[in-house]
C-alpha cells in the first residue's frame, strides 16, 4: 500500500472514531491499559473504558477465559483505586454457585474487596447486574452469562455508563451472532500448554516445569470505533494468574523437520 | 494508651494495653515517659474522652436490659466506676434455670460482643461489686449462695469495699489487708479512725444496711403504628402508610441522635371470619442494614423493595414499623438532595443493602478461605450485611492475613461444580487418565498432571480420599478430575476457566 493511501485510511479511521465518540458523549472515557501493548492496541482508545461493557466469548469449558477476565478485573480495580484514591469494589455475579474463591485468590484478587452475589433466578441475576453496574462504589462487575436478551444488555450498557463500572461479561460462543451493546467483544480460544502442544510425551510428567503455562488466542470480534479484527496470543500462568504476551518461541520439532 | 491532662500541662496515662504494660507503662505515668519506654514500637495514643466512655457504658447498660429489667451504673459521688454495671436479678434466674447458668449465659453474650467481663452474683451490691472486681485471674464468674456472704468476703482485700484510697492506705499501714481482718476490729473504733464511710461500706456489703441503686430507665421502643378504619390490600395505600411510619420513626431516631441498624415492618391481617378467635400471624418484613442509617428515603426504599414480593392473603388492618436495634450516628445525617434518592453512607454499602434486601442475606456474601483439605469445604461465605464492624467505604481496612492463609490456589479451578459430576475415564497403564466421557461429550486428554492426593481424616463424617488430576483436552481446555479411591469412580470437579 502506498504512503498517501495509508495516511488517507488512517485519517478516515480517526474521523470515524471521533464521530462515534461524539455521538455518545463529550467526555473522553478514562481507559485502563491491560499492560500488554499488543492487546491494548486492538481496543478502542487503547484500553478498557470506564463505564463500558466488555464481552468475552469462549468456546467450550475450561478455556482460560475466566482467568483472563479476572486478570483484567484486577487491573481495572487497581487503576480505579489509583485514580480515585479510594478502592472500589469488585462484584462477582455467580448465578450457578460455581465461582471458586481460592482460585481467584491465586489470580491476585483481594477477597476483602469482593462482593459475591449468587442470585437464584434469571430476573434476580439481571437486576443484580444492573444495580451493581449502576453503583458508584463499584469498579468492575464480573459475571457468567449463559444467556441474555438484548433488552437486558442495553439496560446494562446504560447502567454501566451511569455508574462508571466496567462490566466483564463471560458468554458462550453462541452469542457471537447476537447484537452487541458492549464496547468490545472478544473471543477467547484455548491453545493448550505453552511448551509443545503436540503429543502427550511433552506434558505427562507432573514435574514438567512449564505445566502451569497455557496459551490462549484473543480475537477482537467487535470494537466500537474501530473496524474490529485482529488477534493476539497470550500466555496465562495458572499458578500466579499472570498474563503476558506469548513469546514467539520456535517450535523445536517443527524446526527439526524443516531443517532436515 | 489513653491519656488525659494531669496538671501542669503534662498528659498522664489513664489506661494502656497489656503489651504496653509489659514494657513498664503504668497508670498515672507521664505520657512522655511512657512513650520513651515504648521506644520505637508503634503505639496508638488517644486522648481519654470521659463523656464518650460514660455514654458507651450507658448504651451497654441499655443492651443489658435483656438480662434484667433493672440495670444501673455503679456510681457514687466522688467515685466513678466506669467499668461496672449492676443488675438486680431477683427472679431472673428462673429464666435461666439457676444463677450459675444465668452467670454463664451473660458472660457468653458479653464475650460474643468482644468484651472481657467478670461477674459475681451475691446478696448485696457491695458484695457483688467486690467479688467481681477481685475474682481470680482464671475465673470469669462466681455465684455466692444466699446467706454465705460473710465467709465469701472474708478473704477479699479491703479495697473490695469501695473505699477511698486514703482509707485503704491507712488500713494497710495498720496491717489490715483483708475484710476478714477488718471484721475482727471492734466496730465502735472504726468511725473514729476512718470516718463513718468505712463502717457504712462494710455494713452494706454484709447486708446489715440496705443499699439500693437507681436503675436506668429503658428507653421507649422506636415504633410507629397505623390502624386502618377500613382494612385494605391496595399496595399504593400500604406503601404510603409505610413511608409515613418510617418518617415518624426516623424523627424519633433523630431526637436521640441515632440511626437504625435494622428495621421491621409488620402487616396485621384482618381475620377471615369475624368470629375467628385467633388472629392470623402478622406478615413481617425485615431489613438488615450494613451501615447505621437514618435516611427515611433509603429505609423506605428497602422496605418497598421487599413489599413488591409480598403476598398478602387478607386485607391489612394495621401496620407497625419498628427499629429493633439502633446506634448513634457518626455524623449528623442531612438529606442534601431530598427526593433524589439520598445516597446514605457510601454507595457500596447502599448497593449491598439493596442487593441483600431483594436477594436475601445468604445471596450477598463475602468469601473467606478456610484451611480445609477438602475443596468444597475450603470456603466460608459470610453475609455482607453481617459484617457490620467494617464500614463499607473502608473495605480495605481488613488486612488479609496472608501469613496464616492456607496453601491456596495451587492448581485450583476457577469454576467448581457444586456437586462433582460422575464421568467415565479411560486410564493409561501408568494411572494417568487419557480419555474422558462427560455429559455425553468425549474428550481426548493430551496431558495430565497429578495425582494430588486430598484426604480428610477418618474422624470426619463423609471423609474423602481422592486423587486429583489436572487434565488438558485436545482442544486446549483444562479440567479438574478426581479419582475416588474408595470405589475407583471418577468425577469431574471443576474447570480451569
Amino acid at each position: 500500500m502506498t504512503e498517501p493511501r495509508q495516511e488517507l485510511i488512517q485519517n478516515l479511521a480517526e474521523q470515524l472514531r471521533r464521530l462515534e465518540q461524539t455521538r455518545r458523549g463529550p467526555a473522553e472515557r478514562q481507559r485502563t491499559s491491560l499492560g500488554v501493548p499488543a492487546l491494548d492496541q486492538l481496543l478502542p482508545g487503547q484500553g478498557i473504558g470506564r463505564g463500558t461493557l466488555v464481552e468475552w466469548l469462549s468456546r467450550g469449558e475450561g478455556s482460560g477465559a475466566g482467568t483472563l477476565t479476572l486478570w483484567a478485573a484486577r487491573r481495572i480495580c487497581q487503576a480505579e483505586a489509583e485514580r480515585e484514591k479510594e478502592p472500589g469494589g469488585l462484584v462477582v455475579i455467580d448465578p450457578r454457585g460455581e465461582f471458586y474463591p481460592p482460585a481467584a485468590v491465586a489470580c491476585g484478587i483481594d477477597l476483602t474487596r469482593l462482593i459475591l452475589v449468587q442470585p437464584a433466578n434469571r430476573s434476580d441475576r439481571d437486576w443484580a447486574l444492573d444495580q451493581s453496574l449502576r453503583s458508584a462504589g463499584v469498579s468492575a462487575v464480573w459475571c457468567w452469562l449463559a444467556d441474555a436478551d438484548s433488552r437486558a444488555l442495553r439496560r446494562w450498557q446504560l447502567a454501566a455508563e451511569t455508574g462508571g463500572a466496567v462490566g466483564l461479561l463471560l458468554r458462550p460462543i453462541s452469542a457471537r451472532n447476537e447484537p452487541s451493546f458492549a464496547d468490545v467483544r472478544l473471543l477467547v480460544e484455548a491453545l493448550g500448554s505453552s511448551q509443545g502442544a503436540n503429543g502427550r510425551e511433552d506434558l505427562s510428567s507432573s514435574t514438567t516445569p512449564f505445566s502451569s503455562l497455557r496459551r490462549v488466542r484473543v480475537e477482537v470480534l467487535r470494537a466500537r470505533g474501530t473496524s474490529g479484527g485482529g488477534s493476539v496470543t497470550l500466555e496465562i500462568d495458572d499458578e500466579t494468574g499472570d498474563v503476558r504476551l506469548a513469546a514467539e518461541l520456535a517450535d523445536p520439532t517443527r524446526q527439526r523437520r524443516t531443517g532436515s | 494508651m489513653l491519656h488525659e491532662p494531669a496538671g501542669q500541662g503534662r498528659a498522664g496515662v489513664i489506661a494502656c494495653s497489656r503489651r504496653a504494660a509489659e514494657t513498664g507503662v503504668r497508670r498515672g505515668m507521664p505520657l512522655a515517659e511512657a512513650l520513651s519506654l515504648l521506644g520505637s514500637e508503634p503505639a496508638r495514643v488517644e486522648p481519654y474522652d470521659a463523656t464518650a466512655d460514660r455514654a458507651a457504658l450507658v448504651r451497654l447498660a441499655e443492651w443489658c436490659h435483656r438480662f434484667s429489667p433493672r440495670v444501673g451504673l455503679a456510681e457514687e459521688t466522688g467515685q466513678t466506676f466506669g467499668d461496672s454495671l449492676l443488675f438486680d436479678i431477683t427472679g431472673c434466674e428462673r429464666l435461666y434455670h439457676g444463677e450459675q447458668a444465668l452467670a454463664d449465659g451473660v458472660a457468653r453474650q458479653f464475650r460474643e460482643r468482644g468484651l472481657v467481663v467478670r461477674l459475681a452474683i451475691a446478696d448485696t451490691i457491695g458484695a457483688a461489686w467486690g467479688l467481681a472486681r477481685y475474682l481470680g485471674q482464671d475465673r470469669e464468674s462466681v455465684v455466692i449462695p444466699a446467706g454465705q456472704t460473710e465467709p465469701a468476703l472474708a478473704g477479699l482485700p479491703v479495697a473490695a469495699l469501695r473505699l477511698p484510697p486514703r482509707s485503704i492506705e491507712r488500713l494497710r499501714q495498720l496491717g489490715i489487708a483483708s475484710i476478714g481482718q477488718l471484721e475482727k476490729l471492734p466496730r465502735s473504733s472504726l468511725p473514729a479512725r476512718f470516718g463513718n464511710g468505712l463502717l457504712g461500706r462494710l455494713d452494706q456489703a454484709l447486708g446489715r444496711v440496705p443499699e439500693l441503686f437507681v436503675p436506668l430507665r429503658p428507653l421507649e421502643p422506636l415504633r410507629a403504628d397505623w390502624t386502618f378504619e377500613h382494612p385494605t390490600q391496595r399496595s399504593e395505600i400500604l406503601t404510603m402508610v409505610v413511608e409515613t411510619l418510617v418518617e415518624r420513626v426516623v424523627r424519633q431516631l433523630e431526637q436521640r441522635q441515632q440511626g437504625a441498624d435494622a428495621l421491621r415492618c409488620w402487616f396485621y391481617l384482618e381475620p377471615q371470619e369475624l368470629r375467628e378467635a385467633s388472629r392470623r400471624e402478622p406478615v413481617l418484613i425485615e431489613v438488615g442494614l450494613f451501615h447505621t442509617n437514618a435516611s427515611a428515603a433509603h429505609l423506605g426504599e428497602l422496605i418497598r423493595m421487599q413489599m413488591e414480593h409480598l403476598r398478602l392473603p387478607q386485607a391489612v388492618s394495621a401496620v407497625r414499623v419498628e427499629v429493633p436495634a439502633a446506634s448513634p450516628l457518626e455524623e449528623p445525617q442531612a438529606e442534601l438532595f431530598p427526593g433524589a434518592g439520598a445516597a446514605g453512607p457510601t454507595p457500596l454499602s447502599v448497593l449491598v443493602e439493596r442487593l441483600t434486601s431483594r436477594l436475601g442475606r445468604a445471596s450477598v456474601v463475602q468469601p473467606e478461605l478456610i484451611p480445609d483439605p477438602q475443596p468444597e469445604c475450603a470456603v466460608r461465605y459470610e453475609p455482607m450485611v453481617a459484617r457490620r464492624k467494617v464500614p463499607a467505604g473502608d473495605l480495605a481496612v481488613l488486612e488479609p492475613e496472608t501469613e496464616e492463609s492456607p496453601a491456596v490456589g495451587r492448581w485450583r479451578p476457577l469454576r467448581m461444580a457444586p456437586q462433582p459430576l460422575a464421568v467415565e475415564v479411560t486410564v493409561a497403564p501408568d494411572g494417568q487418565p487419557i480419555r474422558c466421557l462427560c455429559r455425553g461429550h468425549e474428550h481426548r486428554l493430551v496431558g495430565s498432571w497429578g495425582p494430588e492426593r486430598i484426604e480428610t481424616g477418618w474422624w470426619r463424617e463423609g471423609a474423602v480420599r481422592r486423587d486429583y488430576y489436572r487434565v488438558e483436552t485436545a482442544s486446549g481446555c483444562r479440567f479438574w478430575l478426581f479419582h475416588r479411591l474408595s470405589d475407583g469412580k471418577w468425577f469431574l470437579h471443576g474447570w480451569f476457566e
